[in-house]
């Protein structure tokens, strides 16, 4: 199957997940935001010319997925994390863990940044400092964790090392 | 290590920012028109159903096990059976206070009063906001059941939120503890008027209660019937915080709400009214009702 769709298939099921079976399993606000961590994953090692496309999508579901009357805050989050994360990514050292799990954390927290700022900008939403001291440390730290078997199972489908990808891939132990 | 097939950084900051900028024309957009909005959530809502409901009965299966036969079967029943029991008292107390502060009123303005039974439709809760700050979730009752948007939502504990949007098989709910979310409310004991709003957070906040009203820890907060949403006499939470005004005509006032929204898993879907005082059938929790 073609990376891009692994990808769309591998959202969708994390959108499902972390809003019904995951909910019920982790306390607190722990629930990983699997968007993020594929958007991560993508920027690592998948670096096609329309990737961000595909990252827009990605945004676009959680959008669709959530409650919110508004539509492209998510969208947009994606987008401007992706093109971060591609741009630092050329001087980080991927072959560590601690790279990945630092960097989906930042993804996670830069998300619920930008997330929150778009919808007070068109809403009456949690004031950022709110969402920024209560939900979002603890959605970073559970995406962190789970980055790590995300993207263990993705290198494990080959995406890791996909072709057209950087060849500087993941390559810690498994 | 030469970077393999990777955008031009031209071209990439180019798509990257026309599509940051089209989610903001697009988040604009739907702020305007929200019906755009409900119409791709309903559109996702009818494609996720199925499976959002397959996990559910996932995780129940996961939970039951857990509960029920790992976790010493004998206590768990017993605990089930009295919290179950402490709930219905509680909901029972709570009603019994209000209908005697009601029936007291009454007969000194009216001398009469007309009580309705309140028609509900129990559901259970399938799926949760995909954010971590959870705002909504997802029953699996619709427009097919009599589901529409507006009416109000309880569980056995008080009020949950009111009806977003419907599909045929399920429809969203917008929790109490959200921002856009407001009730409006009396504290039972002193009849104090406000109105109770989200902060995102488990905890609410009483708003517009004058700085001469009598609020004290403790109180028990109740639904007024005049917002057209919610009927009069729910249980919404206990006071927990009274500041004094600062220079303010009004106090603030934080509330617990008497639902976990982090646990919530059979709801009542209260058919709307339209102010009048209603009776509510102790016997129509939403377990029972099931």
């Amino acid at each position: 199957m073609p990376a891009g769709y692994v990808y769309f298939f591998a959202s969708l099921l994390g959108l499902i997940l972390q809003g019904s079976l995951l909910r019920k399993l982790i306390p607190f606000d722990l629930v990983p935001n699997f968007s993020v961590i594929l958007i991560v994953h993508i920027a690592f090692f998948w670096q096609r010319q329309y990737a961000v496309w595909l990252v827009f999508v990605l945004g676009l579901l959680v959008d669709l997925f959530g409650s919110a009357a508004l539509l492209g805050p998510h969208a947009s989050a994606a987008v401007l994390i992706y093109l971060f994360i591609t741009v630092i990514s050329k001087r980080l050292y991927m072959e560590s863990i601690m790279t990945l799990l630092v960097v989906v954390f930042s993804a996670s927290l830069l998300n619920s940044l930008v997330v929150t700022l778009i919808h007070n900008q068109f809403t009456e939403a949690e004031s950022l400092w709110t969402v920024m001291s209560s939900h979002a440390p603890f959605e970073a730290i559970g995406s962190a964790v789970f980055g790590y078997f995300v993207f263990y199972a993705l290198k494990k489908l080959g995406m890791a090392n996909h072709s057209g990808t950087r060849s500087a891939g993941f390559s810690w132990s498994s | 290590m030469p970077p393999i097939n990777i955008q031009s950084p031209a071209r990439l900051f180019g798509h990257s920012l026309a599509l940051f900028f089209a989610g903001l024309i697009l988040s604009s957009l739907t702020s305007k028109y929200p019906e755009v909005a409900k119409i791709g959530h309903s559109m996702v809502s009818e494609v996720a159903y199925p499976v959002q409901s397959g996990m559910e009965a996932v995780a129940e299966g996961l939970e039951t096990f857990w509960d029920e036969y790992i976790n010493l079967v004998g206590l768990v029943y017993e605990n089930q059976r009295l919290s179950e029991r402490l709930v219905a008292l509680e909901a029972e107390n709570s009603k019994l206070l209000e209908f005697g502060a009601e029936n007291e009123r009454l007969r000194k303005i009216l001398g009469l009063t007309q009580s309705l039974p309140i028609a509900g439709v129990a559901a259970n809760v399938i799926g949760y906001d995909p954010s971590t700050w959870i705002k909504a979730v997802t029953i699996d009752r619709g427009s097919l059941d009599g589901i529409a948007e507006g009416q109000s939502v309880i569980d056995g504990k008080g009020v949950v939120g009111h009806i977003i949007s419907t599909t045929a098989k399920s429809a969203r709910v917008i929790l109490l503890s959200d921002h856009s979310s407001a009730v409006d409310s009396i504290i039972q004991r002193t009849r104090a008027r406000g109105v109770v709003v989200g902060s995102g957070l488990s905890a609410a906040q009483m708003n517009y209660i004058l700085e001469r009203e009598d609020v004290r820890i403790g109180d028990r907060v109740i639904t007024s019937g005049l917002d057209g949403i919610f009927p009069k006499g729910l249980f919404v939470g206990v006071v927990t915080e009274v500041n004094p005004p600062a220079r303010k005509l009004f106090r603030q006032v934080q509330v617990e709400p008497a639902s976990d929204f982090t646990k919530l898993e059979n709801v009542l879907v209260i058919a709307k009214l339209k102010g009048e005082i209603v009776e509510i059938d102790p016997a129509a929790t939403p377990k029972e009702v099931k």
